[in-house]
């Protein structure tokens, strides 16, 4: 037992940390597959962004998890507890900076009509338009924080761990971000040149 | 017997999706502004930033108009003019020594290298520049200046 906290907690905290990692592991393949498939797409580099700072919750639960069980000492005789609401604080403004510049970023390239081109690239001898690849990776990117999230939420629950509910949360909701990038570029593949826009809204 | 099981209830969802599939093989990606159906058996007008344009930049600019079957006709003006025309669909093609790395590139799309050009001491990818956006001329551009580097 960990000041105060049952060893029931304790052991879906063991496990939620495990998922963590997992999920910092699945966020860098996503993050290689993604800056692969973006080419020169401003859409998709601002959607690289979101996955790249979306490894900042993993990492900001894990992170107090290794100060907060420290003995109190001589400057802080209440103990380390509060890390994790520094923690939350930090990830939340995080989170909060990113979705104002995304929504800046999609409502000023909507104002100033930017046209999204998306050009063609040789694989292994064929001739694929980058929007397929494009397509890919985002299904593949939707797909790992999905399940994720849904094994994060009952411990995030059971655990009443504000970090881990939200990372969960999120990742939980992925798959709306993933399709509507994917429905993006099938609009701009269909010649409409503003869908990307208004996902990145 | 076999078109009752197309047009049966069943089979509706998967002619919907062979429709599609075929739909956006052909179409996709399309131009929002149709450049290629705009050129395609009909006049491909050409901005040349240099006159004449010199043996590689010129073979490509043939070989692109006879990819979409189209007369080749060229417009000559200041960068900034035949820029400017070409994101107002006014011409289609600017050639003439475009680097990679042209301070254009923002405002136009640039097609995939076609050899290479010294800057100063520097060699840099030539380019051709299209309208933005226009993916599937784009790519026919793309396509056409592969099959001549090959």
């Amino acid at each position: 037992m960990n000041h105060g906290v049952p060893d029931e907690i304790e052991r879906k905290l063991r496990r939620a940390a495990t998922l963590e990692w997992w999920s910092i592991f699945w966020l860098l393949t996503i993050i290689a597959v993604m800056y692969f498939a973006m080419g020169s797409s401003q859409a998709m580099k601002s959607a690289w962004i979101e996955d790249t700072l979306s490894l900042l919750p993993p990492i900001l639960f894990l992170l107090p998890r290794k100060f907060e069980n420290k003995p109190a000492t001589e400057k802080y005789p209440f103990g380390f507890h509060r890390v994790g609401s520094l923690a939350f604080l930090l990830a939340a403004s995080a989170l909060t900076a990113m979705g104002g510049f995304l929504l800046y970023d999609a409502v000023s390239a909507l104002i100033l009509q930017e046209h999204p081109t998306i050009g063609n690239i040789t694989i292994f001898g064929w001739d694929v338009w980058m929007g397929w690849l494009m397509v890919a990776a985002l299904i593949y990117s939707i797909i790992p924080p999905v399940i994720l999230g849904y094994i994060k939420k009952p411990l995030a629950r059971a655990t009443m761990d504000k970090i881990l509910y939200t990372d969960a949360d999120m990742n939980a909701a992925d798959w709306k971000t993933g399709l509507a990038g994917i429905a993006g570029i099938i609009g701009i593949g269909f010649g409409f040149w503003w869908p990307m826009r208004l996902r990145r809204g | 017997m076999r078109s009752t099981i197309i047009f049966s209830k069943t089979g509706r969802p998967l002619v919907a999706m062979l429709v599609m599939s075929l739909l956006i093989a052909c179409k996709v990606p399309d131009d929002p502004e149709g450049t290629t159906e705009e050129v395609t058996g009909n006049i491909l007008r050409v901005g040349t930033l240099i006159e004449p344009l010199d043996r590689a930049d010129a073979d490509a600019v043939a070989r692109v108009a006879n990819a979409v079957q189209a007369e080749t006709e060229l417009v000559t003006g200041d960068p900034h003019t035949l820029f400017a025309q070409l994101e107002d669909g006014k011409i289609h093609l600017i050639a003439g020594r475009i680097p990679a790395s042209t301070p254009f590139a923002a405002d136009v799309a640039l097609t995939d290298p076609l050899g290479g050009i010294m800057l100063g001491n520097d060699t840099e990818d030539r380019v051709l520049a299209i309208r933005k956006a226009e993916n599937r001329f784009l790519i026919t551009v793309n396509r056409t200046i592969r099959v001549t580097i090959e």
